[in-house]
């Protein structure tokens, strides 16, 4: 504006004085302006516009998992492009990078990290442990041996072997670990030579392997030793203090906004082109806790792909032709409710019983599934050792529900409590069980509590009924185990049957499939014949890509898996 | 000011223990939490062990000197946590504001001038809109019609100003008119009925009948007589905003004050949580301090002595 040096001009220079306020106001105004018109102006570089057109009905895997290899792209080489960043958007926010510890994973831990092996989805749709940090294993008896794959190293430059693989089981038993429950029923880990590890277990574990794999809740990651030691419990808290041996490494941490991955060019698998994974060269993966706002970010073309796409943004989305919704067939939401055996009320099976009746599943999956929700009979899904159609299971039955309460002594009717989490599905289900439930002459009192003094009450078993959710995990063992059986950290109800004790851990100890099988139909029926939980609906579970990601992988956990992707132009 | 400063940080450091929920157990989980040695041994670590009173007055202590403590959840230093999400927040609330003073000043100056006309009813019926309509709604309407289908400004996110700052003005557009329209209205009914009573007054009817320029009398004799209310309720509304931050961060992803403040919230993130809170009624008072300071600046005839 003036020239300060211009002493002629100083006389009519207003700015020699004390700011005059109308002046100041004028400036203030027209900087605003000038501000908003170039903010307003198109950018030089528009939010990118959908890839558009190649096909207007959206992508959707068949609900059975036997077809879901079909979802799966399998590069072809030549169509494959290199470079370019991936955005992705998840739904909840990470506390940092230390796999062990977390209890929401980051998105980024696949390619940041591997584990000593993964549960891949095969061909024929069922899940099978295949290689990653150990090349082959044999499991015998109560001791389980690992052949580690050799000349791998972390991402701070220190060796991979079996005295950081022996550290990093140890540290996932350690106080502090959230994994311990997968790794529970190992008893020592021990380095027989460089490359050989050999876990002691407690007693023969069916589910050992899939409880190594990344699919056990993105816990049993292996990380590097020397750093673990050397940053402590702040180790995963920047990228300086994160190494794994995945092919992308850690190098923005923005808390509670995004984080960045960028490929190392060194990975052992080698894309189609002969080169080292990944095709893309970086990872951007964003914080965004809105569904809504999550779609909208797709369908703008300003991310590639969100993970939990909500029921109600499905129908919109659908319209989209430049998005591919894809349902993952062993992934769910499931609803589900419980009692406490603290309960006086509930002490009386045939109350229970009452409520299995009333309840109308079918009603539950059409309107709060909105189109993407099922009902709910087992606490197994297809795909999953042990589910059986054919295992009974309750079905709405008002008389039967009605006369029940009578039978528990109340022929009046009783009244009881329903615990719920404040979430919008869980409240507008409460509301619909309080219904259902006053047909069979049970009035319901809706307790609806924050997550955190809710997840204290079903800890103190200090309620009378209440729902709760759940993704499902990579084995029967890690379904049910946890819920069903005695003193177990999920066992809400707080029941305890030693016959079911037994036979969980018979389905546990077993490393053949009808063995366990059998045993968890068993565990089923015995549920279903005490009532102490039941299973509501479940919505089906759909990631939101961009046209333009493709090689996308069918995975068994919610996580994106994208080591193949690339992205089109 | 101080004396407040401290009774605030008393309360809120009170309320936040009256929250349903257990810290230690939010923190470890059902699962390590039956863990009762290492149940209790996070108790300790936490503090939660000793009197709510000493509690306050050792967290007192340490924020004297500096230090806010660390987040349970990431580990980071709850002081680092707060500074990064400040300057979002701070962006938001001016632009906020300096958008509800372009556009309610001048609809409510219009609507005075000509009370009962078309303009002034038009006025009226959209500021009262604006203030019915909620944070997220607002929000999520703007960005679907200018993220989605007019596809002119990103949906969500932030950039901070420094990296680029054509891309972090795009962004703060759509969270900028969601938290402003709340004050719009405000500001637009503030300066209406203060710009009706300032009109009346006999100094106007005197810059009138000097033959003066209906704009200038309007402007220089009304206008900034009128802006005392306006100041005093701009200066009300820095806690209006500090609350609807929280919501419109939480819908544009934005990682400001307002989302920190729901996470840790969430996630039982006490230390984060109070500081949190202690910078919110910090921001209040300070507020309320400069509201004061415009007062004498635009109204020569008040001096503080």
């Amino acid at each position: 504006m003036g020239n300060s040096s211009d002493s002629a001009s100083d006389k009519k220079w207003p700015y020699r004085k004390l700011v005059s306020r109308r002046s100041l106001l004028k400036t203030a105004l027209a900087a605003g302006g000038t501000i908003l018109a170039a903010a307003c102006a198109p950018s030089s570089q528009p939010a990118s516009k959908p890839a558009g057109g190649a096909s207007s009905s959206p992508t959707s895997a068949p609900s059975n998992p036997a077809g879901a290899a079909a979802t799966s792209v399998t590069p072809a080489a030549g169509t494959i492009k290199r470079g370019g960043t991936i955005i992705g958007a998840q739904q909840n926010n990470w506390e940092h990078f230390d796999p062990h510890r977390n209890t929401l994973p980051a998105y980024a831990y696949r390619e940041i990290y591997n584990s000593l092996v993964r549960l891949q989805v095969q061909p024929d749709g069922t899940l099978k442990a295949t290689p990653d940090l150990a090349l082959s294993w044999e499991l015998k008896n109560d001791t389980a041996t690992f052949k580690l794959r050799e000349g791998v190293k972390f991402h701070d430059g220190s060796d991979w072997n079996a005295q950081v693989a022996k550290y990093n089981i140890e540290r996932m038993k350690d106080a502090k670990s959230a994994a311990k429950s997968y790794v529970a029923s190992v008893k020592s880990a021990e380095v027989v030579d460089p490359y050989t590890l050999k876990l002691t277990l407690n007693a023969p574990s069916g589910p050992l392997l899939s409880n190594l794999s990344q699919a056990a809740d993105a816990l049993p990651y292996m990380i590097s030793m020397e750093m673990a030691q050397k940053a402590g419990d702040k180790y995963g808290t920047s990228p300086e203090t994160t190494a794994g041996t995945g092919p992308m490494k850690l190098i923005e941490w923005a808390p509670s906004n995004y984080h960045t991955v960028q490929r190392t060019g060194s990975y052992w698998t080698k894309g189609a082109d002969g080169n080292p994974i990944t095709y893309y060269d970086s990872l951007k993966i964003r914080f965004i806790a809105d569904d809504s706002v999550r779609v909208t970010e797709l369908r703008s073309g300003n991310v590639h792909l969100i993970d939990n796409v909500a029921a109600k943004d499905i129908p919109a989305a659908q319209q989209d032709s430049s998005i591919d919704l894809v349902q993952n067939p062993y992934q769910f939401s499931c609803y589900l409710f419980c009692f406490s055996a603290k309960s006086e009320k509930f002490k009386n099976v045939k109350l229970r019983q009452a409520v299995q009746y009333a309840i109308d599943r079918e009603a539950l999956a059409k309107v709060l599934g909105q189109g993407v929700g099922e009902a709910m009979y087992y606490f197994l899904t297809p795909g999953y050792v042990g589910y059986d159609a054919k295992l009974p299971h309750y079905s709405v039955d008002l008389a039967k529900a009605k006369q029940l309460v009578a039978d528990a002594g109340y022929p009046s009717g009783v009244t009881v409590s329903l615990a719920v989490s404040n979430r919008e599905i869980d409240t507008k289900q409460s509301q619909m069980l309080k219904q259902m439930l006053a047909a069979a002459g049970i009035t319901v009192n809706i307790d609806l509590l924050d997550r955190t003094a809710w997840g204290d009450k079903m800890h103190s078993l200090q309620y009378e009924m209440a729902t709760y959710w759940t993704n499902v995990r990579p084995d029967p063992d890690s379904i049910m185990a946890p819920r069903f059986q005695t003193g177990q950290d999920k066992n809400y109800s707080g029941m305890s049957d030693k016959a079911m004790d037994e036979l969980l851990d018979k389905g546990r100890g077993s490393y053949d499939d009808a063995v366990r099988a059998d045993a968890y139909g068993q565990v089923q029926k015995s549920i279903y014949e005490s009532a102490w939980y039941g299973p509501l609906w479940y919505g089906k579970y759909y990631t939101g890509y961009s046209k333009k990601l493709q090689g996308r992988l069918v995975t068994q956990e919610p996580q994106w898996d994208l080591r193949e992707a690339w992205l089109a132009s | 000011m101080i004396p407040v400063v401290i009774l605030v940080s008393m309360i809120s450091f009170s309320l936040i223990f009256l929250l349903p929920g257990d810290p230690a157990l939010a923190i470890l989980g059902p699962q390590l939490a039956q863990d009762e040695a290492l149940y209790q041994q996070t108790r300790v670590e936490l503090g939660l062990n000793r009197p709510v009173p000493i509690q306050y007055m050792d967290w007192a202590g340490r924020v004297v000197r500096g230090d806010l403590g660390e987040s349970t959840r990431t580990h980071l230093p709850a002081s680092g946590l707060l500074l990064q999400a400040l300057a979002p927040t701070v962006e938001l609330s001016i632009l906020a504001i300096l958008f509800s003073l372009l556009l309610g000043i001048p609809v409510g100056v219009i609507s005075a001038l000509k009370p009962g006309s078309k303009a002034d009813v038009i006025g009226t019926i959209v500021s009262m809109l604006g203030a019915s309509i909620p944070y997220f709604w607002l929000g999520l309407l703007l960005i679907l019609t200018f993220g989605l289908w007019l596809r002119w400004l990103p949906p969500s996110g932030y950039v901070p100003p420094a990296q680029d700052l054509i891309a972090n003005l795009r962004l703060m557009i759509l969270p900028t008119i969601t938290l402003g329209g709340g004050i719009v209205p405000v500001v637009m009914r503030q300066t209406r009925s203060a710009m009706l009573e300032v009109l009346r007054q006999e100094y106007v009817t005197t810059a009138r009948s000097k033959g003066l320029a209906e704009q200038i009398v309007v402007r220089r004799h009304a206008l900034k007589n009128a802006m005392i209310p306006v100041i005093t309720v701009i200066g009300l509304q820095v806690g209006v905003l500090m609350g609807g931050a929280v919501i419109t961060e939480s819908v544009f992803s934005i990682p400001g004050i307002g989302r920190l403040a729901a996470n840790s919230i969430f996630d039982r993130d006490f230390p984060v949580l109070q500081a949190v809170v202690l910078l919110m009624a910090f921001a209040v008072l300070l507020a309320n301090l400069l509201t004061d300071i415009v007062y004498a600046w635009v109204d020569p005839r008040i001096r503080y002595s």
